[in-house]
């Protein structure tokens, strides 16, 4: 167990420092930001020329063979500096997805630009400069673009029309599109708030009220501190994340997904924080402030916010799945009892019914997303957990029924057909073989997923 | 960066799983603020030193096995993970010792940490005063020099195990006339002294874990000096750096909470609200980056890398998420939360001690005054 960088990776995170201080300071993304490009080229080409676009690309494609452990603080810089244009996307995904295409070559130069479609947001960051778009499983090239004037300015988001869909292989070292986004973004976010704490210690040395420095009054030290905390305990998990990444472990998707909630958590923190450090300066365009606020604000909710979970709770339900389709051990079988069988059908029906009228119910949330986040391996937990749903949503049901909040046509329709398809189901379930009522669940639940990812699939090239 | 264990750490945890499941008391020990419960857990004590696990990462000379910091973080995991007794030496074995490897001579050395180590000698903290909570360094208590020994005249109070602990430590004032923070000294003293008065207070949970002591003409010999006369402050300081950085809480101790909240949520709270399971998800992944966080900062302390005043930062954490994890048990538990005694009590105790952290080892503002100084870079306000 060894958890640092090495000296490598350390060096060329202080590299990529220094090049930014010097190739893209603040002037340079307020520039962007008022000249409504979102995207600076000549930094692109020191960024470029110093190799971090091509971090991720296997050497044999020109790149640098890096890993996510690798290119995790080099988000960060960029966050720090707050570089404006499609960078994560071009790094993150782009770069390592298709470097071994047709597309790949100019990628990984960085003389072809590439961003992202993945989230299932109805607009697409950084469009308007980018030669190609990476959805999952496509890329998309030839489009048209319309502003859609986003916060950010170094984020500009547009719509997109017509262009020319290419199938092609999108995984990025064994990671989707979309959690690639979601890590980059954990670490770029840090470093955005890094500097937002920067800038506000800053201004609290210098700005004077009661003939103090007001960073001498305790409640600006509290602030600046609790947004610190935020920050500081961001980082673990976020590098953690990477190197889940790296070794591809069972546990990446979550990891990522941890990182992300808890990097965007710490950069809203901070936001308020540091701009309330800041005072009316800090309300004003003229501040550096908002230039980091905003694209922290942006970024927090794009690569992971619902749509995230709900990709999040397809996989789980997938792993759920994948756990009922493995015959228990012997152990684990002889505790299987009729009950349990009867309450795993009972669910799947549940399941079907909630995922078919209402989107996605808290039971069919909650239950994989235990047996996954807490490791739960034991079937019979995991039915009892799931009966104790049923009574729940009677005791739930007939709460709301005396408030008059239940729309009786429906319920009717669903309690129906539940009851008939339970009874049919216990009758069915006593004459099955325990593996088999296992194995059509997870059938079931497999559907429900594929059904969500296609959906969140949908959504997201509509 | 790699973040699976090593053959040898695996080898490591598997040995002390296997001892703590042959050892560890079936039954929960009585709380170690009550007479017989501390007996007990002094009993437990020696059963760890008798099997070398009481201080694995203090050297083999001094009872330990010269684990690297990475190694007591798995056997913490163990620990908590077998459900073994709370540790009655910890202001000894965990705050004190490590204090005495830094700056004690080698006499020192020989003379107390065997016996720290084996929980021979069971230490209490005197450090606050009446007048000197927060700000510690207003410490009114006195030693004077008279020939060989030092005469300790004053009051301690909040001060932890002191009274069923053999010894304390603390800090006396050597040099009245020096700057407040100058003029201090750390001192090692027996309790069964003549002129010791220990008075036991009664904590919110009415155990008497810590006590008032009052020094009146207490006489020590000058021997019993920790680090060089004056320089108590700084020796305190290094003491109280390690004690919120990494000893104090390991977080093993929070994994083992939020995996009993978990199944505390499985078996009682109500599934279909989202806001409790949003609750004990967030609770989930703060016990996890406190753990990573730790492994983090542990993996720097071994390449060279010493813990500053960050170490304030985890203090604030630990405290905090303790405080939340017990919130949200005691909402999930519901009317039998207003019981002192019953099948869910240890909750209701974890939730009053929780409410202790924020406070002791300098209270969380103390903290963030100290991180808006020294890391932050903040102007001084007082």
């Amino acid at each position: 167990m060894k958890f640092s960088f090495n000296e490598d990776q350390r060096l060329f995170a202080e590299g990529l420092r220094e090049l930014l201080n010097n190739e893209c300071p603040a002037t340079l993304v307020r520039e962007v930001w008022e000249d409504g490009s979102g995207h600076s080229p000549a930094l692109w080409s020191h960024l470029a020329g110093m190799g971090v676009l091509a971090m991720l690309a296997p050497e044999a494609d020109g790149g640098m063979g890096g890993t996510f452990v690798d290119a995790i603080l080099l988000f960060q810089e960029l966050g720090r500096a707050a570089v404006p244009g499609p960078v994560l996307e071009h790094m993150a995904v782009a770069v390592p997805a298709l470097s071994s295409s047709s597309f790949g070559a100019d990628l990984v130069s960085g003389t072809s630009i590439g961003t992202t479609w993945v989230d299932g947001s109805p607009y697409v960051a950084h469009a308007g400069v980018a030669n190609l778009i990476v959805g999952d499983g496509r890329v998309i090239t030839g489009f048209a673009t319309n502003d859609a004037h986003g916060m950010d300015g170094g984020r500009r988001l547009a719509t997109v029309s017509g262009g020319d869909i290419t199938s092609i292989r999108t995984s990025v070292l064994g990671v989707s599109p979309f959690d690639a986004m979601a890590l980059a973004s954990a670490a770029y976010l840090i470093g955005l708030s890094e500097r937002m704490i920067e800038m506000a210690a800053e201004y609290a040395r210098v700005r004077e009220q009661f003939g103090k420095p007001i960073g001498s009054f305790q409640a600006v030290k509290h602030l600046m501190s609790d947004a610190l905390l935020k920050v500081e305990f961001a980082k673990a998990p976020t590098y953690r994340a990477a190197f889940s990444a790296s070794i591809g472990a069972d546990t990446t998707v979550r990891d990522i997904s941890m990182a992300k909630a808890l990097a965007s958590e710490a950069a809203y923190r901070t936001s308020r924080s540091t701009m309330q450090v800041h005072g009316g300066i800090g309300y004003t365009w003229e501040a550096d402030l908002q230039l980091w606020m905003k694209k922290a604000w942006a970024i927090m909710r794009a690569h992971g916010d619902a749509t995230l979970l709900g990709y999040l709770f397809a996989l789980m339900l997938v792993a759920t799945a994948v756990r009922l389709f493995i015959p228990m051990s012997a152990d684990g079988r002889d505790v299987i009892t009729v009950v349990a069988a009867v309450a795993l059908v009972l669910i799947g029906l549940v399941t079907g019914t909630l995922a078919g009228l209402l989107g996605i119910g808290g039971g069919v949330v909650m239950v994989p997303a235990m047996v996954v986040f807490f490791s739960e391996l034991n079937v019979v937990a995991k039915g009892t957990s799931v009966a104790v749903i049923i009574p729940t949503s009677i005791m739930g049901t007939w709460r709301n029924w005396k408030a008059d909040n239940v729309d009786l046509r429906v319920a009717g329709i669903v309690g129906v057909a539940g009851i008939v398809s339970a009874i049919g189901g216990g009758i069915i379930a006593d004459h099955m073989s325990q593996d088999l009522s296992n194995i059509l669940f997870a059938s079931l639940v497999l559907v429900v997923a594929m059904r969500m990812i296609f959906d969140l699939r949908r959504d997201s090239t509509n | 960066m790699d973040l699976r264990e090593t053959a040898e750490e695996s080898a490591f945890r598997l040995e002390a799983r296997s001892w703590l499941e042959a050892n560890v008391p079936q039954e929960p020990l009585p709380s170690f603020d009550t007479a017989e419960g501390f007996a007990r857990h002094r009993e437990w004590e020696r059963k760890l030193y008798a099997g070398r696990w009481s201080a694995v990462s203090w050297p083999e000379q001094y009872g330990g096995r010269g684990a690297d910091y990475i190694k007591w973080l798995i056997f913490e995991e163990e620990y908590y993970r077998a459900g073994a007794p709370g540790r009655v030496n910890q202001n000894g074995i965990f705050l004190l010792g490590p204090t005495i490897m830094e700056v004690g001579t080698d006499a020192q050395k020989s003379r107390f940490l065997p016996t720290m180590a084996s929980s021979e000698i069971v230490w209490g903290q005197a450090w606050s005063e009446p007048n000197a909570g927060s700000d510690l360094a207003g410490i009114k208590s006195k030693a004077t020099r008279d020939g060989d020994d030092w005469i300790l005249n004053g009051q301690k109070i909040w001060a932890s195990r002191a009274v069923w602990a053999d010894w304390c430590f603390g800090i006396f004032r050597t040099d009245p006339e020096a700057e407040r923070h100058r003029g201090l000294t750390f001192i090692l003293c027996p309790l069964d002294l003549p002129g010791i008065t220990v008075r036991p207070i009664a904590q919110l949970d009415g155990d008497t874990g810590f006590a008032e002591i009052f020094f009146d003409d207490v006489r020590v010999p000058v021997e019993n000096t920790l680090g060089e006369v004056n320089k108590g402050w700084n020796v305190a300081m290094a003491t109280a750096g390690f004690e919120r950085g990494v000893s104090l809480r390991s977080p093993a101790r929070f994994s083992e909470a939020v995996n009993r909240l978990v199944a505390l949520w499985k078996r009682l709270g109500d599934k279909s609200d989202t806001a409790l399971s949003d609750a004990v998800t967030d609770v989930w992944m703060q016990a996890e980056g406190y753990r990573l966080h730790t492994y983090q900062t542990v993996t720097g302390m071994l390449e060279g890398r010493p813990i500053g005043a960050e170490a304030s930062l985890n203090k604030i954490f630990w405290s905090e998420m303790d405080v939340r994890i017990h919130e949200i048990a005691l909402q999930i538990i519901g009317p039998e939360a207003e019981r002192m005694e019953g099948p869910l009590e240890r909750w209701v105790d974890g939730f009053l001690f929780s409410l202790s952290g924020p406070i002791y080892a300098g209270t969380n503002e103390i903290q963030r005054n100290i991180i808006a100084d020294r890391v932050l870079q903040l102007p001084k306000g007082m």
